[in-house]
């Protein structure tokens, strides 16, 4: 009953104090509201853009082409006559969704690994930790590209290349982060109380690393988002008529001297939206780490 | 400090053959057929056939590695398909141009940076701390190949400026090639000239270039000012009436560059993606683009030579960098 009481009390509790850290982190400086909103904003056009767009991405009107903005077509249309403001709305939903696969699948694996071969230590951290110096000791856009030109060119190579490109920082990650936690009290005192390894893992470890790695996908969010596009760029990620910003702009490309639209306006999207996550981020960041957060509170007075 | 530089080396050794292992494997799985590309369109299948045994294609994968690795150790990267060159004559032929546009990009986002993040560190929480932080987040966000478009839309198209490719203009002569980078060659021949004229070439790629290092080179520059400023020997040196400029070069400077330092292997990673696109997008004859037309055109031995110049200048960067820290810092070298 009474344990009901408290817990009934503490989630509201736990939220104001959510919204209370989210509201400090707002303001202690406007670069963070920007890059909140910013993200926001891309997440909800990503969601709801196709409801909003004016056109079909993918119509043709050839009677139509290459318009330059008017009222009907805002950032005007490319050679078959595609809306391209459409089509820019349909890339914001695919720029998202790449970013959330390509972090989603390094971030589980590599976060997994590193907190394991921290964990369990020995010959298998060994050969963990010098296969990620491997990846590390190698330009992750070089190795990408390679993989991508490997597996042929489309979107979802590209992703996969991403992927494997991205995991071996979330390893490195974890797995300093477990090194420092492992020889700590609750997780001694979980193991004397006869807690698995996957529990010790699931219950003590994760909920210990996220924060970090929270941090870290904020960041690489533009990175994976820019690469995308740029493997794009080179003929190795999205195809036609798939309306990714890279694809977009390459399209777009040989149209610059008579069409500046085309490949103007999908590349103020994809900037914007990765300065957006860029300085979030780069916000997040520093607000977690407490010698830069004084620094900010002091900015604030 | 021996020690640690012969273990840097191992690793090295270590890394450059993973990337050959890697690379090599990689390659070998690409859809495309050499010995038909190198046979022609109108080739025979028997005539396919002939070239893939002479190129020994047709041997096991790990045969094929061993010789290659043979060749490797030494020296030799094997012919290029496309082409029909030595590898190691074509990576010599095309290494200076991106050495060249890398340098200099380099030099000026690090000069940049070194103004904006200093004015940054010092007046923090300003709004010129604000302006810069933003411009730093704004120079890592600009998609490279996007701003390279822009650059030559603007500055080529509607202004004339600049021209929109290539090293040189068609009329102009090149000079003796010394080391194959157009500028110092230009310089020590005295072929004033072609000296402009590279630059003026120079101009947008090295701008697009130089936005990532700026971003990067910034927030670091920014960060470890504002460390260093509050130190006791910043005061001690104020305090003994130094005037600023010199306290800010003796002491702060010197002292907040260790970190700049060290993300210069970062700013390797970064400036060899942007080289790929950069140069696809100026017509650059550089390693970037020869590799990428190496990669479709599956052209084996190229991909692996190009991959593998790029991975050996990568982890020499990271030695370098260790060996600049250990020399910056004697505190490191004394443990």
């Amino acid at each position: 009953m009474i344990a009901g009481a408290v817990r009934d009390d503490a989630v509201p509790r736990r939220w104001r104090r959510a919204l209370r850290q989210t509201g400090g982190f707002l303001r202690a400086s406007r670069l963070n509201a920007l890059g909140a909103g910013i993200v926001a904003a891309v997440v909800l056009l990503a969601v709801f853009g196709r409801a909003l767009a004016p056109h079909d991405p993918n119509h043709l009107d050839l009677l139509a082409a290459l318009k330059p903005p008017s009222s009907a077509h805002w950032f005007g249309t490319d050679n078959l006559g595609r809306d391209l403001f459409s089509r820019v709305l349909a890339g914001a939903r695919i720029s998202v969704e790449v970013a959330v696969i390509i972090l989603g699948l390094s971030v589980a694996f590599g976060t997994l690994l590193g907190i394991v071969a921290g964990l369990v230590g020995g010959l298998l951290e060994e050969i963990v930790m010098r296969v990620t110096d491997l990846f590390l000791a190698f330009p992750a856009f070089i190795l990408a590209a390679a993989i991508a030109a490997t597996l042929g060119p489309s979107l979802n190579h590209t992703v996969l290349a991403l992927a494997v490109v991205f995991w071996p920082w979330y390893t490195r990650l974890a797995r300093g982060q477990v090194l420092a936690l492992r020889e700590r009290e609750f997780v001694l005192a979980a193991r004397v109380a006869g807690a698995g390894t996957m529990w010790i893992v699931l219950r003590h470890l994760l909920r210990n690393v996220l924060p970090i790695v929270v941090v870290q996908v904020s960041l690489d969010v533009g990175y994976a988002m820019l690469a995308t596009s740029a493997l794009s760029f080179l003929g190795l990620g999205a195809q036609p008529p798939t309306p990714e910003w890279g694809a977009i702009i390459t399209d777009g490309r040989s149209f610059i001297q008579t069409a500046w639209w085309w490949p103007t306006f999908p590349g103020i999207a994809l900037a914007v939206t990765v300065l957006g996550f860029n300085l979030l981020g780069d916000g997040l960041r520093d607000w977690i780490d407490p010698r830069l957060r004084g620094s900010l509170g002091g900015l604030q007075e | 400090m021996g020690r640690l530089i012969a273990r840097r080396l191992a690793f090295m050794v270590f890394v450059v053959w993973g990337v050959t292992l890697v690379t090599f494997f990689l390659s070998r799985v690409v859809p495309g057929d050499p010995a038909k590309l190198l046979a022609g369109p109108k080739a025979s299948p028997t005539e396919v056939a002939h070239i893939r045994r002479i190129y020994g294609l047709d041997d096991p994968l790990w045969t094929q590695y061993g010789r290659y690795m043979a060749d490797l150790l030494h020296g030799n990267l094997g012919v290029s398909f496309v082409t029909r060159r030595e590898v190691t004559t074509d990576v010599r032929a095309f290494l200076p141009a991106t050495l060249e546009l890398a340098g200099y990009s380099l030099l000026l986002g690090f000069l940049a940076a070194l103004v904006v993040g200093t004015v940054a560190g010092y007046r923090r929480g300003s709004a010129l701390d604000a302006g810069g932080r933003l411009m730093a987040i704004a120079g890592l966000s600009v998609p490279a190949f996007w701003l390279a478009l822009l650059l030559q839309l603007l500055l080529h198209t509607r202004l004339g400026w600049f021209p929109l490719g290539g090293r040189l203009d068609a009329g102009v002569a090149a000079p003796p090639r010394l080391t194959g980078i157009l500028t110092l060659d230009s310089l020590l021949t005295l072929h004033l000239h072609a000296f402009v004229n590279a630059l003026w070439h120079l101009a947008l790629p090295v701008l697009t270039l130089a936005a990532g290092v700026f971003g990067l080179m910034t927030r670091i520059v920014r960060t470890s000012i504002l460390e260093v400023v509050g130190e006791d020997y910043v005061r001690t040196a104020q305090g003994k009436g130094l005037t600023r400029w010199r306290v800010l070069r003796r002491h702060v400077l010197r002292n907040a560059m260790l970190p700049a330092v060290t993300v210069l292997g970062l700013e390797f990673g970064l400036l060899a993606s942007g080289v790929f696109v950069v140069e696809a997008v100026f017509q650059w004859p550089g390693l970037g683009n020869y590799a990428f037309q190496a990669i479709q055109a599956s052209d084996y031995n190229a991909t692996l030579g190009a991959t593998l110049v790029i991975a050996i200048a990568y982890v020499l960067t990271n030695l370098v960098v260790d060996l600049a820290y250990l020399y910056l810092d004697p505190r490191i070298r004394y443990t």
